[in-house]
This record gives C-alpha cells, sequence and structure tokens, in this order.
C-alpha cells in the first residue's frame, strides 16, 4: 500500500527553486542576507555611475598635472598620459560596469588607476587597519566615558555638574572636527607644544611592526592627536543620548516599583535602568562603528595620518575610479553589515522585538 | 526627607495593630505655594484588617499611600506625624527609618501594589528573574525555592505557573501583570498590602477576577489590607472599614455597612449617591455639584462647605474634627445628625414613591 504512488506528491517541474525561495522567505537570517546583499548591489552599482558622472576624468586631471608641474603641451602630456593608462575610459559604459561587476563577484577591485600595478584591494588591505584602529579606540574610548558621564548627569540632574558637562556636550556635539584639529596645529605650533613633522604618518621611519612595547607606543604617539580630535567630537552625542535615556528611564513606572520592591540600587541603577537606558544607543554605536571603516579624510588629511580617509579624498580628487569605487564599497559593505548586525542582536537584547515577525 | 518629631518613646498600642497612623502630613513645594495633600491623617489599621480609601481624584489618596511605604517623589515632605508599625517584637516608626531600613520594610513588611501594572515590570527580564531580584534584596534564598514560591503563588491568583513564571512582561496581558504584581507582591509575606486602584482600566471580568483573587488571599495568607479607590462596589467587596478623603483629610471612617447604609458626613453621602445599585437598592443618581478645592490655598473652616447644602455660618469658620457618630465611626461634619435624619427620610420618602407607583 505504501508503495502506492500519490500523484500529488511528484514534484512538479519547478518545484525545487520555488520551494527553495520559499525557505528563504521564511527564514528571518536569510532573508536579511539578501536583503544586505541586494543593498551593497545596489549601493556599488549607483556609485559606478555616479563617479563616472563628475566632471573631468583620471586622464583629463593627470594631463593637467603634467601640464602645470612640467609645463608640457597638452599634446605630449597627453600621449604620455594614455600611455600610463591601462583603462580604456573610450569604451561603452555599459561593458566598463560588466566589466567592473564581474571583477568584483570574484573579489577583484581593480588596479589604482593612479599608481600603476597597485591593487585596490592592496592599497585597502595596507590603510584600512590605521583608521580603524584610530577611529576605533577613539569610538571606544567616547562611548564608554560619554555612557558613564551621561548616566552621573543623569543622576545628578541640574546639579552645577550636570550643568557644566551639559555645556562642554553640547560644544562636543556641535563643533566639527576639522575646527578642533585647525585649532590643535595652530596653538600646537604657536606654543611649541607638538612636533607635527615627527607626529605625521601612522609609523615612525624604520620601526619594526609586532608586538612589541615600542612599536604600540610608536603607534599611539602617531594616532593620539587624531584620536584626541574624534573623541572631543563624538563624547558629547554619547553624553547628551545617556543622559536623556537614563532620565526618561528613571521616570519609567517599573523603576518606583523596583524601588517599592525594596531593590538595592545598585541593581535598580545596573539592571532596570542602565540596560534600559543603553538600548537604543546600540544602532547609534553599531553605525559609528561601520562609518569609523570611512574614518575621518578630513583629520586623517590634516594630521597627515594615512589612512583609508586619507586615500579616499586623494582618489576623489584625482578621479582615480578604481580606487575611489573600492574606498566607498568598503564603506558601504560596513554600513550595510552593521545594520544587519544591529537586526540580528536586538532580538537578544530586547525580547520585545521577535526576530522572525511571523508564526 | 522625614521631619523628625523627637519623640522617641513607643506609645502604647493594642496588640492586633499592625500599623497606626498617626497626625501624618505631606506636603508637595509647587511653584505657587504648599501643596497640602494629606493634612493630619491618623488611623489605626489592625491584623487582617481591609481598608477602602475612597474619594474623588486629588484628595490625597495615592499620596497617602506613597508615604506609607515612603516613596513619594522628591518634591514632597512628610510635615509632621508617625507611622508606628509593628510585627511581633519589631517596631519602627517608618517617618523615622533610615535609607537601609526603609529598603528591608518595603516589601518584606509594607508591598504595594501600583495603579495600572502595565509598566510594573522591567520589560527586558523574565518575570522569573525579577522574582528572584525581590527575594534576592531581602533574604539569602536560591532560585529553585524563588521559582517554587513563585509558581505557588501565581497558581493562588488564577494564572499558569508554567507559562508566566518564565515570560517576558510583554508577553503577558493586562489583567494577567496585575495578577503577576499582586503574586510578587506576597512573595515575601508582608504583614500589609497597598492597593492603588488595583481595578481601574481592566475589562469587568478582569475586575471581577481580581476581586476574587484578593479575597481569597486575604482569607488564606491573612495580611492587612488598605485599598485605594474611587470604584465604591470594590470597596463595598473587599472592605472591612471604609475611610473617605476630601481635601487631604480623612472625614469619615466606619465599618462598611455603617458607612454604606448610615453615611453621617454629606461628602461619603454624595459619593455613594453618585454610584448605581451599591446597596442593591434603586435610587436616583445624584453628582456632588462643583470640585474639589485648591490644596494650596484651601477655603477656610470645613473643606466641603462651599459644596454642601448643609453648610451653615459655623462651617465657614470652624474646621470640624470627628465626631463619634457610630460606634467606630467618626465622622468630622457639624451637622452629621440632621445629615443622617435628611438622609433617612429621602430614602423611606424614594420607597414610599416606588411603592405607589
Amino acid at each position: 500500500m505504501s508503495s502506492v504512488a500519490v500523484p500529488q506528491a511528484q514534484p512538479r517541474p519547478g518545484a525545487d527553486w520555488r520551494r527553495a525561495l520559499r525557505a528563504v522567505g521564511s527564514n528571518f537570517l536569510l532573508r536579511r542576507i539578501l536583503k544586505a546583499i541586494l543593498t551593497i548591489w545596489f549601493v556599488t552599482s549607483l556609485l559606478f555611475f555616479l563617479i563616472r558622472l563628475m566632471p573631468s576624468n583620471p586622464l583629463e586631471i593627470y594631463i593637467q598635472e603634467l601640464m602645470s608641474q612640467y609645463s608640457m603641451s597638452y599634446q605630449d602630456a597627453r600621449s604620455q598620459a594614455a600611455s600610463l593608462f591601462a583603462l580604456d575610459l573610450d569604451a561603452p559604459l555599459w561593458q566598463q560596469y560588466v566589466h567592473y561587476m564581474s571583477g568584483l563577484v570574484r573579489g577583484d577591485l581593480g588596479t589604482s588607476l593612479r599608481s600603476q600595478g597597485t591593487k585596490v584591494t592592496d592599497i585597502i588591505a595596507k590603510f584600512l587597519p590605521w583608521t580603524l584602529f584610530s577611529v576605533g579606540t577613539a569610538l571606544l574610548i567616547s562611548v564608554i566615558i560619554g555612557v558613564g558621564l551621561g548616566i552621573v548627569m543623569a543622576y545628578r540632574r541640574d546639579s552645577w555638574l550636570d550643568n557644566v558637562l551639559s555645556v562642554f556636550a553640547s560644544i562636543s556635539s556641535s563643533v566639527p572636527q576639522f575646527i578642533f584639529a585647525v585649532l590643535i596645529i595652530v596653538f600646537g605650533v604657536r606654543w611649541k607644544l607638538l612636533d607635527f613633522a615627527a607626529l605625521r604618518g601612522s609609523t615612525s621611519p624604520g620601526i619594526e611592526p609586532g608586538f612589541t612595547f615600542a612599536f604600540i607606543k610608536d603607534i599611539f604617539y602617531h594616532a593620539w592627536l587624531p584620536i584626541a580630535v574624534y573623541v572631543l567630537t563624538s563624547i558629547g552625542t554619547w553624553m547628551l543620548s545617556m543622559r536623556n535615556n537614563t532620565l526618561a528611564t528613571l521616570g519609567e513606572d517599573y523603576v518606583t516599583v523596583a524601588r517599592a520592591r525594596g531593590l538595592r540600587d545598585t541593581r535598580i541603577a545596573t539592571s532596570y535602568v542602565g540596560r534600559n537606558a543603553a538600548l537604543p544607543l546600540v544602532t547609534s554605536f553599531a553605525l559609528a562603528l561601520a562609518y569609523s571603516v570611512g574614518g575621518s579624510p578630513v583629520v586623517e588629511d590634516t594630521f597627515k595620518y594615512v589612512g583609508l580617509g586619507y586615500y579616499l579624498v586623494q582618489s576623489v580628487f584625482q578621479r582615480d575610479y578604481s580606487l575611489m569605487q573600492g574606498c566607498f564599497l568598503v564603506l558601504t559593505v560596513a554600513v550595510v553589515t552593521a545594520n544587519m548586525i544591529t537586526d540580528l542582536l536586538y532580538g537578544v537584547l530586547d525580547p520585545r522585538i521577535r526576530i522572525g515577525g511571523g508564526e | 526627607m522625614p521631619v523628625s518629631n523627637g519623640k522617641s518613646s513607643w506609645p502604647e498600642l493594642a496588640n492586633d495593630v499592625v500599623l497606626s497612623v498617626r497626625d501624618l502630613s505631606v506636603d508637595y513645594q509647587a511653584r505657587r505655594g504648599l501643596v497640602k495633600a494629606a493634612r493630619n491623617v491618623s488611623f489605626d489599621l489592625h491584623r487582617g484588617e481591609s481598608i477602602a480609601l475612597v474619594g474623588e481624584s486629588g484628595c490625597g489618596k495615592t499620596t497617602l499611600g506613597l508615604a506609607l511605604v515612603r516613596l513619594l517623589v522628591k518634591q514632597a515632605t512628610i510635615r509632621n506625624g508617625q507611622m508606628l508599625y509593628q510585627r511581633g517584637e519589631k517596631k519602627m516608626d517608618v517617618v523615622e527609618l533610615g535609607q537601609e531600613e526603609l529598603r528591608q520594610y518595603r516589601w518584606a513588611e509594607c508591598a504595594m501594589v501600583f495603579q495600572g501594572a502595565q509598566n510594573a515590570f522591567n520589560p527586558v527580564l523574565r518575570i522569573r528573574d525579577q522574582m528572584y531580584d525581590t527575594v534576592k534584596a531581602h533574604q539569602d534564598s536560591s532560585k529553585e525555592e524563588v521559582r517554587k514560591r513563585g509558581m505557588d503563588l501565581l497558581r493562588m491568583v488564577q494564572l499558569e505557573p508554567q507559562r508566566v513564571i518564565d515570560a517576558y512582561p510583554h508577553e503577558l496581558s493586562g489583567g494577567m501583570r496585575q495578577r503577576v504584581l499582586i503574586a510578587m507582591s506576597l512573595l515575601l509575606n508582608p504583614q500589609i498590602l497597598i492597593l492603588d486602584e488595583p481595578t481601574t482600566a481592566l475589562d469587568v471580568i478582569t475586575q471581577r477576577t481580581i476581586i476574587e483573587v484578593l479575597r481569597r488571599l486575604k482569607e488564606e495568607l491573612g495580611f492587612a489590607m488598605i485599598f485605594i479607590t474611587h470604584d465604591l462596589s470594590v470597596a463595598a467587596e473587599l472592605a472591612d472599614r471604609v475611610a473617605t478623603m476630601y481635601a487631604g483629610r480623612i472625614i469619615e471612617l466606619g465599618p462598611v455597612n455603617e458607612i454604606f447604609y448610615r453615611p453621617a458626613h454629606p461628602y461619603s453621602a454624595g459619593l455613594i449617591h453618585a454610584v448605581p445599585t451599591v446597596t442593591g437598592a434603586y435610587e436616583e443618581l445624584t453628582s456632588i455639584e462643583g470640585s474639589p478645592p485648591d490644596l494650596i490655598d484651601p477655603p477656610p473652616g470645613c473643606k466641603f462647605h462651599p459644596r454642601c447644602g448643609f453648610a451653615t455660618e459655623v462651617c465657614r469658620v470652624d474646621e470640624p474634627e470627628g465626631y463619634g457618630v457610630g460606634a467606630n465611626h467618626q465622622a468630622a461634619c457639624h451637622h452629621w445628625q440632621t445629615v443622617r435624619a435628611t438622609l433617612t427620610e429621602q430614602r423611606s420618602q424614594q420607597r414610599a414613591e416606588r411603592g405607589l407607583a
């Protein structure tokens, strides 16, 4: 009896991929990953065309540079420049796009137009760590101190301490990074406090990389000014958000009830107030972490701290299409991934957000 | 913050009194001046007894409830008075307690079930963890012991223990949360349970369940209860005694049947007449004219006189103290005899009319 074939159970042609699609659709994680990949593809494509819509092109910019530097004629400069550029900029745009995308799928971001033969992935691999190190360190410092101060401000609301810190936080969150950077340089030079020539770059020349005290000291020596600027310009936002979230949470009924239950103040401050007040900051933190990948071009340029942000600016000025595209790709992937991880993390941190939606 | 009244001697208290509130006054500091939210409130709560605090919004009921566990907001001050609490050898004046003693007193001696339990629980912790937090703050206990005790209590409030104890607050309905809070309030065997509007904002059937649950729990566990309500039908079902509050004072206090059938204060009478069929008979509904007085600048004399049909010259000048109007029954009205006579006459008249119709 059991061997009798039931006609309905026979898989119809095409049912396999349909079932697979349904499986993806019903699985939150898979759906989320698919969405992330589509977003990255869309942004990358948009960037591809936007970048090429910018006025001028790498060839023209290089010709202009040659003409002004070596006082060449336009014709000479053009023939010299053309021999250097491997990329055929005259090919139809769709061909360039297909070429770029097929490379991207294989993990090949092409070579930099200006430094012939240097792979874009190599440039990113070499300079991204410095940006991640400086911005990441700064982010950790400002989150830990900022959140801590925010809690103190909320508990000592309207005291002189709260007022002083609020003024500082407002300044910190509203003054742009480059103002701080320029002020540091102006006063550092005027009062002869800092040796900016020695501080240039991300390491001192000739230092041996490794887990040695000398090396670690050296990288902090070169990074401390950018880090200081990042901390000073971002800590205020963390302080103010945490202060306001804590104040809002302190007014919640469950905090009053916790006090009525005779819980100890430390327990209330951590599990009842702190945890609920910090929840909304998880998104901000993840996004800040993602943006740290792009670094701050202005700060890196001001202090000549050579990270990815520095190269981003360079590539934009030189219209180095492939490098520009590569830097933006890293940033896009980071932001999209951070958003995805935040979404997944909230399901763990906040039981009210059920992952999966249905069922 | 409490103001020390300098009295250190323990006054004579009857053995069955668990809490004696004496001359308690609470002010709020507002921009316009002092809001006198509770004025010289005095009453004794006996073991296993339940008192209903009734009155309009803004008459000081919740202030009094919060003062009993010293959870008043920062702007509030306990101006004077004592709250004498005793349990066996344990004797204390709650007004005088320091922060740590107060923490230990809360929930273990006197638990409070708040109005609108919708937000009473930390949204990110499971019920079992919040129960464990509560017990651990007062005594050493293992997670298993707390879980078992918690499940027993959840069963007593007619909830499915297995499902509820591991749930997060948002997974429970409003009525369930209210019952979970009641269960949690009994975790530490408090001698007093304060309930602030325990049935407000719930549907009628859920209200019913909660009243039943409270009645049974009180019988089984024998705690004393103070419950704040503006729903007189709840008071009629649960209370042994009723205290009517007006403008921060208890203006009438007496056994539940006395208050409902023979009120001696025109305000209590007004409250009863504003509610249908508390006493079972059909009577014409009347609302009390006007609104409660300004507590910053209250009228002189009896605070109720501007709204009172019985008011005379003496009411405008002299604030009445409680008159003994029956067994264990006091009312702060100069004209309580007239009030009572008039009410009795009205009632018999209405009955006669209905008889004719």
